[in-house]
């Protein structure tokens, strides 16, 4: 015994190997799959039960909590089962087991196989017809929730719905969502809420294994979906989830949360959509109000415009426009005239001017050529000019006789003088006359 | 029985809408403008009642289609 250091107690030695197990990574979380062999419900609640393959048995168990979540089926000897636990130890027995969690019937293969089927013959029956899909109202005021009462579900739909809308009435059926006693009592849960005339329902349960979601895959309830009169939104599992339930119903919503906001508008929204149009309205109206003013306005100056007044005032304006326009003219011609008045005078001064300066000229000329022609000019030098007493010139001798009074005109005075004799000469005097004259 | 009701909510929603969509042409006569402001006026006020403001409890529906007060999703999960 001296190779020994130590000596432990057994309730050391079963601790350090539930440790062992416990400590294990796989065996603290392993899915296994086998037959069920012996089958106990003890009063306790707790299941005992094994599971073995060809050569092996382990011991299992279940207890409340975990049934209550992860078996939806009675458990019998002979069922081929896929339990998903733990693998430990109990003290008490000294011997090791395995902690079921959950329990699923072994045949996914199977499950698979009869969903399809059953899809495809839905199908065929029309079901799934976009022609049968029952339009979702925009606004309810019952929604009916056929779900767990317990599940994350009816907390995320209920958290939606206040959210969205506090007033909304919303009524739960409480029903079974896993398992095989599932269907009766969602197909209840439809058929209550149609009964009692919600305006919409939805239909779903949270997220979970394919064998979770699998009594939604039930034709009974896909029937009872397809004849309710009441929209119905389905709201099974995750995005990745379909269900028969989904075809069938008139909207798939991918999640409850989703159904949820599917179904119930916003509150808010609609207030705020009944505002806006409150303050449409209201700028609408305001705007033709406006406008009508202003077309009022334009009318009434037209029509002012067109009044036997405004023609009057504009007949006069354009009377008096073209008074001025004339008067302008007048002023403008007169003007001109004045200025031609004006000048004339001066024009004619200076015509008159010429005209006499021509005359004078003239006159001076014919002046000078009288005066050169001029007897008194000849007077002088000899000359005189003769008259008889009477005045009349003496051109011949023949005038006088001796002793007759002749008047003599002088260049410088008179004399008068008689004649002592008279002798008839010959005529040389018109060729001297000739000769001075010019 | 509700189905009638919110359907007119959502009848009145769209009419107030073409009401609107009416009013907003500027080429509207006046005495059309007014009669739809009229309309649009009583379609607001019907709506504005539609929308209840009643907080509410939720209910559990039994199969006999009695109701209960729903207390709450304490307890156990999925």
């Amino acid at each position: 015994m001296s190779d020994y250091k130590n000596i432990y107690s057994i309730t050391q030695i079963t601790s350090y190997i539930k440790n062992m197990f416990d400590q294990d990574y796989m065996l603290s979380k392993v899915a296994i799959r086998g037959e069920v062999g012996s089958v106990t419900y003890h009063s306790s609640g707790y299941i005992y039960f094994s599971l073995k393959d060809a050569n092996t048995v382990i011991n299992c168990m279940m207890d409340r909590l975990d049934q209550r979540q992860g078996l939806a089926f009675k458990l019998e000897t002979g069922q081929k089962v896929i339990a998903a636990g733990r693998v430990s130890v109990y003290p008490k027995q000294g011997k090791y087991q395995f902690y079921a969690k959950s329990l699923k019937k072994d045949g996914i293969g199977d499950l698979n196989a009869a969903f399809l089927e059953l899809k495809q013959r839905l199908e065929e029956k029309g079901m799934f017809a976009e022609e049968y899909k029952q339009k979702i109202p925009r606004h309810v005021r019952t929604l009916g929730v056929v779900t767990s009462p317990t599940g994350a579900a009816i907390r995320d739909i209920l958290d939606v719905a206040r959210r969205r809308n506090p007033y909304l009435q919303i009524l739960l059926y409480p029903a079974t969502v896993q398992g095989e006693t599932a269907p009766p009592t969602i197909i209840r849960g439809i058929r209550a809420m149609e009964a009692y005339g919600v305006d919409l329902i939805i239909v779903g349960r949270g997220g979970g294994s394919k064998e979770d979601l699998w009594c939604f895959n039930d034709e009974d309830l896909a029937q009872a979906i397809f004849d309710c009169s009441v929209p119905i939104i389905s709201g099974v599992g995750h995005e990745i989830d379909f269900t028969i339930s989904d075809f069938v119903a008139d909207l798939r919503a991918p999640t409850p949360s989703a159904a949820a906001e599917l179904a119930v508008s916003d509150i808010r929204g609609d207030l705020e959509r009944l505002e806006g149009a409150a303050r449409r309205l209201d700028v609408a109206m305001r705007n033709h109000a406006v406008r009508e003013r202003l077309r009022l306005r334009e009318l009434g100056a037209r029509l002012d415009k067109l009044s036997p007044q405004a023609r009057l005032r504009d007949d006069r304006a354009r009377a008096g426009r073209m008074k001025e326009r004339m008067e302008g003219l007048m002023d403008n011609r007169l003007k001109t005239e004045k200025q031609r008045l004006a000048s004339l005078p001066g024009q004619l001064d200076l015509l008159m001017d010429r005209k006499l300066q021509r005359r004078k000229h003239v006159f001076e000329l014919l002046l000078h050529r009288f005066e050169g022609r001029s007897p008194l000019k000849r007077l002088g030098g000899g000359y005189v000019y003769a008259t008889d007493e009477q005045g009349k010139a003496l051109g011949s001798v023949r005038q006088i006789k001796t002793g007759d009074a002749v008047r003599l005109l002088l260049k410088d005075g008179r004399a008068l003088a008689r004649i002592e004799s008279v002798e008839e000469e010959a005529v040389f005097a018109a060729e001297e006359d000739r000769k001075h004259g010019g | 029985m509700a189905d009638e009701e919110k359907r007119s909510l959502e009848q009145k929603f769209s009419r107030l809408e073409d009401s609107l969509a009416k009013l907003e042409d500027d080429k509207l006569p006046l005495d059309q403008a007014f009669a739809l402001y009229q309309e649009g006026m009583k379609l607001l006020k019907e709506c504005n009642e539609e929308i209840d403001r009643v907080e509410k409890q939720v209910l559990l529906l039994r199969e006999d289609g009695s109701t209960d007060v729903f207390e709450g999703t304490t307890g156990v999960q999925e």
